[in-house]
């Protein structure tokens, strides 16, 4: 059925290879053998802190912020039949982290560490949302486009007032953190916190999947064919806002894997967005996974952040789409 | 241009930053400040209690000419053309050095800083019997070799190794630093799971963030776990957030170690 029933296992291997590989690099010197007994369990108490506590989520949280922002991509691009849309180019990512700063910084999360993810969540639905009503509003992609990169300046400008108001350099350092977006230092922790709302997220945008195959016959007839347009334009919405929220919520703003990942996969699939919709997340995880192998051997002074070089490979791919499109179209 | 001791005492004394702040209030009498940098109360000012009461200014450049200051004290304040400015305008300023030892005639070292500040606020005497205090204080902790082993922790989740400050402090009280690797560092997060220090310094956490930063390393349980232990010697941001005198309650709460 599948014109590539190869791809999917062939993702989810190279996933766990490029996991297994985060997990043997790192400033202590681990050989193979003893990553290896640390995740089988009978390795001294050293190396299983090392690979079960510092490596290993730091490196499943590059990867669960790939999937979410990968399936998202892939799902709004399915709704707004544009293949340029992504949480990121959309200003989706901004608003999220916009929140999730403001909740820092007016100590919001000081009453529950949860308000992070549901500040980030919130601000993430609320784009999503004013995206999707632009969308019906407008047939042109390119106002949905220029919608989103109003909202991404509109949430730029709202974090640089908060970085002018910054009481010291150590808040801004940590709100340029949010902006860049990394996943330097995760823990169990942090991915435990967000991740029910990146798995509701993501169960949401599969289970709705098959309605974003039927919208590539266009909305009329997706209505002819017993799609509810109303209904399919809610559950994405919602499903992205949750998944990128909790990205954003997971490692700050990350832009432009939602749009790469898609993009390759999309040829594979015959070009059905909800058979994209898994392709896309594997594929989005192990680029973030990859990038962030880059991030942490590049011998850089201070670490790149991982949304700086996610961006660095994106944004140019992101030109060359725009590009073929309008070789192609208009 | 002479530093104002050459003449008379200055008597329209504005400090630029909480680092010039902490010479002036200690220093030179009230009657000699016209004002102080906006953070000289702040819970990082080591003298804010002394601060209550004089008036602050922005180390804004027409905010400060406007008082027709006779000396302006800074660090950093005002930004790094300030000095050349003020003195174009014809208004001597007073720097206060980076302090990069503790004890020593090299400068640098703390008690020549308190030396040069003083003797430019008109204070020379002042000053002698502060760095004579400062150095009977240092004698009383003694020769100390213990062979513990140190990590200094902040918030933001980053250490120091040799050639900083707090690296001297710790040797001024006997410790080793646990951290081998010069400059500030990012926690040695993977070591501390295989060694621990034997004590930990814990600067900072009371004072300028009340959360860390969110990806600070600090945060990481691996970390946290060292915050947790009896062998931490918490140290006020006030006693190291600029090099002084003051430091030497730092040098002293470590010489003393964990209170458990």
């Amino acid at each position: 059925m599948t014109p590539t029933p190869w791809l999917t296992p062939t993702l989810i291997g190279l996933n766990v290879v490029a996991l297994f590989a985060a997990c043997l690099l790192g400033s202590t010197p681990l050989p193979v053998e003893r990553v290896l007994a640390a995740f089988l369990g009978h390795a001294d108490a050293g190396d299983q802190l090392v690979v079960w506590s510092i490596r290993l989520p730091r490196a499943l949280a590059a990867f669960l912020v790939g999937a979410a922002l990968g399936i998202s991509g892939a799902a709004l691009q399915g709704l707004l039949r544009n293949p340029l849309a992504e949480p990121g180019v959309l200003g989706v990512s901004a608003t999220a982290s916009l929140f999730a700063t403001v909740s820092i910084y007016y100590g919001f999360v000081a009453l529950t560490p949860w308000i992070l993810p549901l500040a980030a969540i919130t601000g993430a639905l609320l784009a999503t949302a004013l995206l999707a009503l632009a969308a019906i509003r407008t047939p042109s992609v390119v106002t949905l486009i220029l919608i989103g990169v109003g909202l991404s300046s509109f949430a730029g400008a709202f974090m640089s007032l908060l970085l002018n108001l910054a009481p010291n350099p150590f808040s801004l350092s940590d709100m340029i953190s949010w902006m860049l977006g990394s996943v330097a230092n995760r823990s169990i922790d942090d991915i435990l916190l967000a991740l029910p709302f990146l798995v509701a997220g993501m169960a949401i945008l599969l289970a709705t999947g098959r309605g974003l195959s039927a919208l590539t016959l266009g909305e009329e007839a997706a209505s002819g064919v017993g799609l509810d347009l109303r209904r399919q334009r809610i559950f994405t919405v919602l499903g992205a806002g949750l998944a990128t929220g909790a990205s954003v919520a997971l490692a700050g703003a990350i832009g432009f894997v939602g749009i790469v990942a898609p993009h390759l996969v999309r040829p594979l699939v015959g070009h059905d967005p909800a058979r994209s919709l898994v392709p896309s997340a594997l594929l989005a995880g192990l680029i973030l996974v990859i990038a962030d192998i880059g991030v942490r051997i590049i011998p850089t002074d201070s670490e790149l952040k991982l949304g700086v070089v996610a961006a660095l490979i994106g944004a140019p791919v992101f030109v060359w789409i725009a590009m073929q499109r309008r070789a192609v179209h208009d | 241009m002479p530093l104002p001791s050459e003449r008379e005492r200055p008597m329209r004394i504005v400090s630029l930053d909480y680092c010039a702040d902490q010479y002036v209030l200690k220093l030179a009498d009230r009657e000699q400040i016209l004002a102080l940098s906006p953070d000289s109360g702040e819970g990082f000012s080591y003298m804010r209690e002394d601060a209550i009461g004089v008036p602050t200014v922005r180390p804004v450049a027409e905010d400060v000419l406007v008082l027709k200051p006779d000396l302006v004290v800074r660090n950093y304040g005002g930004g790094p053309n300030a000095a050349a400015f003020f003195e174009r305008a014809g208004i001597p300023v007073l720097q206060v050095g980076w302090a990069s030892t503790i004890d020593g005639e090299a400068l640098g070292s703390i008690p020549t800083l308190i030396q040069h500040m003083a003797d430019g606020l008109g204070q020379s005497e002042r000053g002698e019997a502060l760095v004579a205090e400062y150095r009977d204080r240092l004698a009383a902790l003694g020769d100390r070799t213990r062979a513990q082993t140190a990590l200094y922790m902040t918030p933001g989740g980053v250490t120091s190794g040799p050639g900083s400050l707090v690296h001297e402090m710790m040797s001024a009280a006997g410790l080793t630093n646990f951290q081998e690797t010069p400059g500030w560092r990012s926690l040695p997060l993977e070591r501390l799971a295989y060694e621990q220090p034997d004590v930990v310094v814990a600067s900072f956490f009371e004072t300028l963030t009340s959360h860390p930063s969110a990806w600070s390393a600090a945060r990481h349980p691996v970390a946290r776990a060292q915050l947790d232990g009896a062998n931490v010697v918490p140290l006020q941001g006030a006693w190291t957030a600029c090099g002084g005198w003051f430091i030497l309650d730092a040098v002293e709460a470590l010489a003393q170690g964990p209170a458990g």
